[in-house]
């Protein structure tokens, strides 16, 4: 397949085009197995395979896909992306230039033990059912676990001379359980497995005891929430737990700085930010105990991928420095845009964070790892310790946010109400709300290095044709001051 | 002349069935296809332009009380690879546990049920006439300083579905173009305005007409100042772009069968019942396949389901709710009476103003206009309460003018209430396109009064700068 990807390259180098690049891929599989109350209640295997081709003609993106795997389809592809590129060409301000980046032959593996998809349906089943089991409780209405599991085998060779090989496997593991509260009104509580930044992301992971643990842990919380007091209206300081802070890091840092976005590429659609190219290097985004990152090189995230869709090699990217905005989710198209826009070199170098869902889509600025440094103000005991009068709050239930990401709104699945140092009870129907820049002003207290955990995420969509990607983010327990919640 | 595509289609599927009936294999197999043309423009240039293709077969295979289901990508030749991905999956239904409630697989609808609605022409198009849209927006604009931004997708999308019940599969094809620009007012404070269209046939598509509504609404935000207002409660008239996305949460929230029934959204099985009054009796939702007034009227589902109307809520009382899943009915033993994924619904019109002119006359006391609403969500879905903001103009009304061009503005509220204090709906309809959806392209619009009037809005805050 390698040559037949070398022979297209050839030929649209032969048609003129300034820059052509190919995604084949090559093997794409997906497994998606889930239980409820005790059923089977979905077994699917999916199998696809197809290529991408994108080219640069008179300064103008052309992308066309295919699933026809021979030769002369693929030629076929590369002429419409030419038409396609040609056609853009007739309405472009300034011609796209790309950066500067290594030329590369090399390739990445996922860490994994097991390969999922070398482990038997019965096997699989017997233990996704086992942790269904674990979950049940005779008050709750529903309860289950879903498990998906992907393995990709992609082929990248573009007119640069990169040729590059990834091997991906990727797990995404649910649990969730719903139960009726004393009003009436169903509550839930769901848990995404995490990922150990330290770990691998083979079969293995579902194998481990810490999934029995998890199932107790939610069914717990569950239970308590069906006859909690519901959320007050109040202003007090907030705690975000680890999923919580992903969906806040996610919202209101990662889409705020995808460059794409800043310089209005998804104004029609998702929307704009409200961060401007003067900002870099001058806006001070929260307190100085923010430091945020896009980091592409975490070990087993599904955020991490060796390389972007652009052949450049993952980076960690310094987003924001002790409260100072520095950088952006970028690639090279964008960096080369940005800076001639601003007249500056503001960004030195592309990200590495140009990706797309699958072969049929073209490539845009996605998060990889968007993460938060772990802070000095202890573990999530001593943060506790340290709040007079706060609500602690996990799991997002729903989320809205303003178009350019200036103002949110929160809904979460469990809280608990601290009083004077200690954990007063459970909370039901927890939110909150707050202005972006103002809320990571009040960000005061950054849990340590036990509190820090990467958190996956599998549907974040952007774009249009729309594209859900996965991506990762590690983050501490965090606490943020005077904070609306309850509306 | 050569075969239509989908009757080569119809052969492969007959020629799979008569395999799988020999395997002794129960089963049913579905194919998709769809062409996809896309341009994206953003920052007034064009900044994507792809095509894509895809095809697919869906392949649910049932013994007994056990299920497996499987898709691959395979041209409409492939029939050795699809009865290969059948024969594995066979092998592995064999190790599926039994569930108990799973009943016997079912006939899909026969009969002369078969529709090739597709527009050639959206098939085939020329991706330079959806550059030249964005080229025409950029001419009409040349001496302003605004951006152009917007999305022009035109394609075709057919299913095909067969099962080992019966001899014959069941074919649709249908083609849609949908259509959104949007200007960024540079020297205004960057306000936002759009306009959007959908349609099923190129013949439908009208840029110069979108491009002078643009204008029309350019006009009107050059000559509104900003205001920003406090929170609390605001009379609001919602455009149809912002009315159709409320009646499509409804319709996840409310009027899903299998949520219903899961005791997951704001209806639950064991409270509310068919029949019930749950709205103002000026609203009325209905889905009809043969209704002139909708778009993309399919009168079998990707399911299987024969459709015809079906009425949803009938002046404010719960008349249906959609079953389209096996699985789902099964656990609750209900049987499938549609298929929501290709639903057409028309809210119906009412006796409210026809047009802006007339919708800004009829304003006496301050009323906020709201055009959009942006990044909706559902906050609590058992009290049905979801928040989202405007977006693309919201001003603020009062004494027959526009006064101002408001902030975006945030809106907490449940369907409970705003569903009950409508105040009137436009005596226009107007399609508002729904299908952003994930996978593979399927055509979605909602029908929708050009304007409803609902009385007592909480609006909680603003994108005003603080
Ligand atoms: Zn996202």
């Amino acid at each position: 397949m390698i040559s037949q990807a070398r022979n297209v390259i050839d030929f649209l180098t032969k048609q003129g085009v300034e820059y052509a690049d190919i995604r084949i891929h090559e093997l794409d599989e997906a497994e998606h197995i889930s239980t409820m109350k005790g059923d089977v209640e979905k077994y699917e295997l999916i199998s696809q395979q197809g290529y991408g081709i994108r080219v640069l003609v008179n300064g103008a993106w052309g992308f066309a896909s295919s699933e026809v795997m021979t030769a002369q389809a693929m030629e076929q592809a590369g002429k419409q992306a030419i038409e396609k590129a040609q056609a853009a060409s007739q309405f472009i301000q300034q011609k796209i230039e790309l950066s500067d980046k290594p030329c590369v032959n090399s390739h990445y593996r996922s860490p994994c033990e097991i390969d999922p998809f070398s482990v038997s349906s019965q096997t699989k089943l017997k233990r996704l059912l086992q942790l269904d089991s674990q979950l049940g409780d005779e008050k709750f209405d529903y309860w289950g676990v879903s498990a998906s599991f992907y393995k990709r085998h992609i082929i990248y060779v573009d007119s640069e001379g990169s040729e590059i090989r990834r091997e991906l496997i990727e797990l995404d593991a649910k649990l969730y359980a719903y139960a009726t509260d004393i009003d009436g009104q169903q509550q839930k509580r769901t848990f995404v497995m995490p990922q150990y930044a330290d770990g691998t992301t083979g079969w293995e992971n579902l194998l481990n005891d810490a999934q029995i643990d998890h199932t107790q842990r939610l069914r717990s919380e569950l239970l308590s929430l069906l006859d909690a007091p519901r959320c007050q209206v109040e202003t007090c300081d907030v705690i975000l737990l680890p999923e919580m802070m992903a969906l806040q890091t996610h919202e209101t840092i990662g889409h705020a700085l995808e460059l794409d976005r800043i310089l209005g590429y998804e104004l029609s659609y998702a929307g704009g930010s409200h961060v401007d190219l003067d900002d870099f290097g001058q806006l001070q985004f929260g307190s100085h105990k923010l430091t945020a990152r896009a980091d592409g090189t975490v070990p087993n995230s599904p955020g991490s991928i060796g390389f972007d869709d652009d052949g450049v090699p993952a980076r960690n990217v310094t987003l924001i420095e002790k409260g100072l905005l520095k950088d952006a989710i970028t690639s090279r198209q964008m960096i080369m845009e940005a800076n001639a826009k601003a007249g500056r070199a503001i960004f030195s170098a592309s990200g590495a964070t140009s990706r797309a869902q699958s072969y049929s889509n073209l490539p845009i600025e996605r998060m990889n790892n968007i993460n938060i440094d772990a802070g000095q103000d202890g573990d999530l005991e001593a943060i506790i310790a340290a709040t007079k009068n706060g609500i602690l709050l996990e799991t997002p239930c729903s989320w809205s946010i303003g178009s350019n990401r200036e103002n949110f709104h929160f809904a979460t699945e469990i809280a608990w109400k601290i009083k004077d140092g200690k954990i007063a009870h459970v909370v039901r129907n927890a939110t909150y709300r707050g202005d972006s820049l103002t809320f990571w002003h009040s960000l005061d207290q950054v849990g340590d290095e036990s509190t820090w955990q990467l958190q996956p995420v599998f549907m974040c969509g952007k774009g249009q044709p729309n594209q859900i990607m996965r991506l990762g983010h590690g983050i501490p327990v965090c606490r943020f001051k005077n904070v609306q919640v309850g509306e | 002349m050569a075969k239509h595509p989908m009757i080569n289609i119809a052969d492969t599927l007959i020629t799979l069935n008569a395999f799988m009936r020999q395997q002794g294999i129960c089963g049913s197999l579905t194919y998709r296809h769809e062409v996809s043309h896309m341009v994206r423009c953003g920052r007034s240039q064009i900044s994507l332009n792809v095509s894509e293709e895809g095809e697919k077969f869906f392949i649910e295979l049932q013994q007994g009380q056990r299920k497996i289901s499987g898709s691959t990508t395979a041209q409409a030749g492939d029939v050795d690879k699809i009865q290969a991905l059948i024969l594995a999956l066979n092998e592995r239904l064999q190790y599926m546990p039994q569930v108990e409630h799973l009943t016997p697989m079912q006939a899909i609808a026969q009969g002369d049920l078969d529709r090739f609605n597709g527009d050639e022409q959206l098939h085939t198009i020329d991706s330079q006439r959806l550059v030249d849209l964005f080229k025409q927006t950029h001419q009409h604009f040349a001496n302003e300083q605004v951006e152009i931004s917007g999305a022009f997708s035109a394609g075709t999308y057919r299913y095909a579905i067969i099962n080992t019940l019966v001899d014959n599969p069941i074919c649709y094809q249908g083609s849609d173009y949908n259509i959104e620009l949007v200007l960024q007012l540079l020297a205004q404070d960057k306000k936002e305005i759009r306009i959007a269209d959908v349609g099923e046939s190129l013949a439908q598509y009208q840029p110069n007409a979108l491009i002078a509504e643009l204008v029309r609404r350019y006009q009107l935000k050059l000559n509104t100042p900003r205001q920003d207002i406090p929170p609390g409660e605001y009379d609001v008239i919602f455009h149809a772009d912002a009315f159709a996305d409320l009646t499509n949460y409804l319709s996840y929230m409310a009027l899903h069968g299998e949520t219903y029934q899961y005791g997951m959204g704001m209806l639950q099985a064991n409270k509310h019942k068919l029949g019930d009054t749950l709205f103002d009796a000026s609203l009325t939702i209905s889905d009809d396949p043969n209704d002139p007034d909708t778009l993309f009227g399919r009168p079998v589902g990707i399911n299987g389901i024969a459709r015809g109307h079906f009425p949803l809520i009938t002046q404010g009382t719960l008349q249906n709710v959609y079953y389209s899943d096996k699985d789902d009915c099964d656990r609750f033993a209900c049987h499938r009476n549609n298929d929501m994924n290709v639903a057409s619904l028309k809210v119906h019109t009412g006796t409210g103003p026809a047009d802006f002119d007339a919708m800004v006359k009829s304003c006496s006391k301050p009323t906020l206009y709201i055009s959009f609403i942006h990044y909706m969500n559902i906050t609590h879905a058992a009290k049905g309460e979801f928040t989202g903001t405007s977006r693309f103009g919201t001003l603020l009304i009062e004494d027959g003018q526009v006064k101002a061009h408001l902030y975006n503005q945030r809106i907490n509220d449940s369907y409970h209430r705003i569903f009950n204090q409508i105040e009137w709906l436009s005596s226009q309809l107007s399609h508002v396109n729904m299908s952003n959806t994930y996978g593979m392209r399927n055509a979605s619009s909602i029908s929708c009064p050009q304007f409803v009037k609902v009385n007592k809005v909480n609006i909680t805050g603003s994108s005003a700068p603080s």
